[in-house]
């Protein structure tokens, strides 16, 4: 089963919208996980029509991230996302594309696109925010 | 009138009067090329590199040279060191840059600030370029620090900068002067500088002072939009690059009879005339003047929102006035552009005095208890 981790900021009935956009469109979700850091939710979703999941949030405006992009969290300060990268080329991994998709509260929440996920989930595992072991 | 001429009319009818009301986007609207209509009765095409010969003449390619040649001296682009095209826009114009960058440095590593234009990360990942995307200041311009220790920690791998100028939401400008000593203090000498300059590149080089932005502040390659600030029915763009930078990508296509360094290889053929009309009319008097003109304007549109008691603010020398995100029923009204919690007026030639107040009576409207201030 394919994951897919939705950052937004955190509000009131977020996920009870999200759930009733992907009822409306019959998508079976067979797990919904949340956390809320410092004002940004990370809502992380197991669902039986992965591609329809994904096509369904883009449209309805959701940061919705594929389960082959890392999402993580690190402070936000000059230099923090270099220290990602830094990390990940040290590890021979290579980093196809480091993308930002919220900044709040000093903290940043980041998406992370490389040639070997699972070696980069170890190696960034302090840092990252999907809530449920694959 | 049969059905046809109805529907065209209806449509005709409903576009004009939204091109009547828009002001949240960066597109001009004081012009009239009806005059060239009987170019619509030829199957016009500029095939390839506008500056080989070919076999196929059904073009405006004498044209388009002289239109990319009237922005390469806008650009100070080096003396025989230049080339470029009309592109259909400004994403065209900036997937080239990158394009050539890639070709150069396939190894790099593209920085840009998070306030670049969606159209960049997907062109970032039709090309299958790596990046890093970097933190953007409030005023839309790239974070130096978190450029600079960025860089500090990738040395090993070329950077390609692609730099704003003129962020869509704030018209933030990254400054490539300051990005060069960066570089320079860092040692790295391999790296490639692309400057987007879809709405400021016919704008830029009239400002007091001239941002750092073009091929003598040391720009490898420059996109700039035709149908925003200059004016077109129809999209279109230039792009310009150093020619040493093209020359190494150069192909030869054989049955067209020219080498053709395009990214889309048949070309529209028609806007390259529009350009070329609107330079005749403007010259680089007519696009200060232009420039000038815009600049009052968002003064005022910036002192009516004040005295309105409206948050608004607006970067140096910037066309676009920003403030804190209007009612829905405004914004839609005068289709204002708005995320992230704010929108923004942008004071483009056939913006007029006289929509702005409407808007600012409109606005008026919907603020509760608002005062206007003296």
């Amino acid at each position: 089963m394919k994951r897919i981790t939705v950052v937004a900021a955190d509000r009131k009935g977020l996920i009870a919208d999200l759930g009733e956009l992907l009822e409306r469109a019959g998508v079976n979700i067979n797990s919904i996980d949340a956390v809320d850091e410092d004002g940004t939710a990370y809502i992380t979703l197991e669902v039986d029509r992965y591609d329809e999941t994904l096509t369904l949030l883009r449209d309805g405006e959701y940061q919705a991230v594929p389960e082959e992009v890392l999402v993580i969290r690190i402070e936000d300060r000059p230099g923090g996302l270099a220290r990602i990268s830094r990390q990940l080329a040290e590890s021979d991994i290579g980093i196809r594309g480091i993308t930002m998709l919220q900044r709040t509260n000093g903290w940043c929440a980041v998406a992370v696109a490389t040639d070997d996920n699972a070696k980069s989930r170890q190696v960034l595992a302090e840092f990252v925010m999907e809530t449920q072991d694959q | 009138m049969n059905t046809l001429d109805a529907r065209l009319q209806e449509l005709l009818t409903r576009a004009e009067h939204a091109r009547d009301e828009f002001l949240g986007y960066p597109v001009s609207k004081d012009f009239d090329y009806s005059f060239l209509a009987d170019f619509l009765g030829v199957p016009l095409n500029n095939l390839g590199d506008p500056f080989t010969d070919s076999t196929w003449r059904v073009d405006s390619r004498a044209i388009e040279r002289e239109v990319v040649e009237f922005f390469a001296q806008l650009t100070r682009a080096p003396e025989g060191d230049w080339w470029g095209y009309v592109t259909n826009g400004g994403s065209e114009s900036n997937l080239y840059g990158l394009y050539l960058a890639r070709e150069l440095y396939p190894q790099g590593i593209v920085y840009f600030s998070e306030e670049t234009h969606y159209s960049v990360s997907k062109n970032l990942h039709l090309l299958n370029m790596r990046h890093i995307m970097i933190r953007a200041q409030d005023s839309g311009e790239i974070d130096y620090d978190d450029l600079y220790e960025t860089l500090k920690l990738h040395r090993d791998a070329p950077p390609i900068i692609f730099a704003n100028i003129g962020t869509t939401m704030t018209e933030g400008k990254d400054d490539i002067a300051r990005i060069r000593t960066m570089l320079e203090k860092l040692a790295i000498h391999q790296h490639y500088i692309h400057s987007d300059a879809a709405l400021c590149g016919p704008i830029a080089p009239f400002l007091d002072p001239r941002p750092a932005f073009d091929f003598a502040d040391g720009a490898d390659s420059i996109a700039i939009s035709g149908h925003k600030f200059i004016g077109s029915p129809i999209p279109c763009g230039i792009v310009l690059a150093r020619k040493r930078h093209v020359d190494r990508i150069a192909r030869s296509i054989a049955y067209i009879g020219c080498l053709d360094t395009t990214v889309t290889g048949s070309r529209n053929g028609l806007t390259p005339i529009i350009l070329w009309a609107a330079i005749q009319r403007f010259g680089k008097d007519g696009l200060r003047h232009r420039v000038n003109e815009s600049l009052e304007l968002a003064a005022y549109v910036e002192k009516r929102l004040l005295k309105l008691g409206v948050a608004a603010w607006r970067n140096p020398n910037a066309l676009t006035v920003v403030f804190p995100a209007v009612p829905e029923t405004v914004r839609q009204r005068w289709q204002l552009a708005t995320a992230r919690g704010q929108s923004h007026v942008i004071t483009v030639p056939g913006v007029t005095r006289g929509k702005i107040d409407l808007f600012i009576e409109d606005l008026a409207a919907h603020i509760p208890h608002h005062e206007e201030r003296a």
